[in-house]
């Protein structure tokens, strides 16, 4: 079995691990009451993980455009392939624009963001506050839509375990 | 001639006794909008509204018919914190969104004396009209360097979160809002 590289993967995993974590706290820390201990700190993770993967993404991107990223041809017909390879661009596309919005949110005072007193994150420039709020649109929407790609991406992963037995999923593992 | 001073006296006299107008002085920012509440109980946190405007009148013969009505950006909500602000602006408090201004509209006025009084009004934020009374203070009045005329008062009321159907709790401590009203007119 010809598997990704241990790069590749180990970029994958955390991604997807980081991608969730951002859903489950980015979802659940505007809901949080006012009183829990969480309300503050849970937010603060969210941002702190947020910035790892924004590092990670551009790692990600970076290989992608150095050729780094090798895709293997699976034995799938191509309306699949299409379909897989839609979703792994738009992968790119939201990720990026989710990062970049929490970004641009997070520093929207103009004033530097900083993190568990060590991650200090330079304001880029400063938005008003309509422009906020189209931002948190996109991100909180955005974040929706990412999360139903997600749930397609491991549909086929699935699928072509358990359905077709080929070696989609075992190569990337 | 005669007949003339006659005119104009009667002319000067109808013009007294009409209340004067005043634009609040929005373009030299002499006008504010302030707001308190407690945090935890611990201590007072500051915001205003940036963006607003109004007009009232005023009748030194007859006070009790002086008016007010102002409308405000809720969207220009500052409490100079970027991400608390968003929140404000959000569906859990002011619901910028769907209910982008904020009026009040004064119904009556009872002077008390030098010039202060209760005036009584409908306040509508987030949707909700409630009759709230501000307690107005008259600051002063006169000829400003600049050949206008000018009024001050500053008001001030009390005004619970929840009778605005603001769903959000911050705790028991700050479920009471202070307005302060600060506003200077120019006679138009």
């Amino acid at each position: 079995m010809n598997k990704y590289t241990l790069t590749t993967r180990i970029i994958h995993w955390l991604s997807a691990l980081l991608i969730f974590f951002m859903f489950i706290s980015g979802w659940y820390m505007v809901e949080l009451d006012y009183y829990s201990p969480w309300y503050n700190r849970l937010p603060e993770l969210h941002y702190a993980f947020g910035m790892l993967l924004m590092l990670v993404w551009l790692i990600k991107i970076i290989r992608l455009f150095a050729g780094q990223q090798k895709r293997l041809s699976p034995p799938v017909k191509p309306f699949e392939r299409i379909l897989s390879q839609l979703i792994q661009f738009l992968f790119y596309v939201f990720v990026t624009a989710l990062v970049m919005t929490g970004y641009l949110m997070m520093t929207a005072q103009g004033q530097p963001k900083i993190l568990f007193e060590f991650i200090h994150l330079p304001a880029l420039t400063e938005f008003s506050g309509a422009v906020v709020d189209t931002m948190g649109w996109i991100h909180e929407y955005g974040a929706y839509i990412l999360i139903g790609f997600v749930a397609l991406h491991v549909i086929g992963a699935v699928k072509h375990h358990f359905i077709d037995k080929d070696d989609t999923l075992k190569r990337m593992i | 001639m005669k007949k003339f001073i006659y005119y104009l006296v009667l002319g000067l006299g109808t013009l007294s006794a009409q209340a004067a107008e005043y634009d609040l002085d929005i373009k030299g920012q002499h006008a504010f909008v302030q707001f308190k509440i407690q945090h935890l109980g611990f201590s007072w946190l500051y915001g205003r509204f940036d963006n607003f405007d109004g007009s009232f009148t005023y009748d030194e013969n007859a006070p009790e018919k002086a008016s007010i009505e102002m409308t405000v950006q809720t969207g220009s909500v500052n409490s100079n914190h970027a991400e608390r602000d968003k929140h404000l602006r959000s569906d859990d408090f002011l619901n910028v969104a769907k209910y982008p201004t904020a009026q009040f509209v004064s119904s009556s006025f009872t002077p008390t004396k030098d010039g202060h009084g209760t005036m009584t009004g409908d306040l509508t934020i987030n949707g909700v009209t409630n009759e709230v009374e501000l307690d107005v203070q008259f600051v002063g009045a006169g000829d400003d360097p600049w050949g206008g005329h000018r009024r001050g008062y500053e008001a001030t009321t009390e005004i619970n979160l929840s009778d605005y159907k603001i769903k959000r709790s911050l705790g028991p401590s700050s479920e009471k809002l202070y307005l302060t009203v600060s506003v200077e007119g120019i006679k138009k």
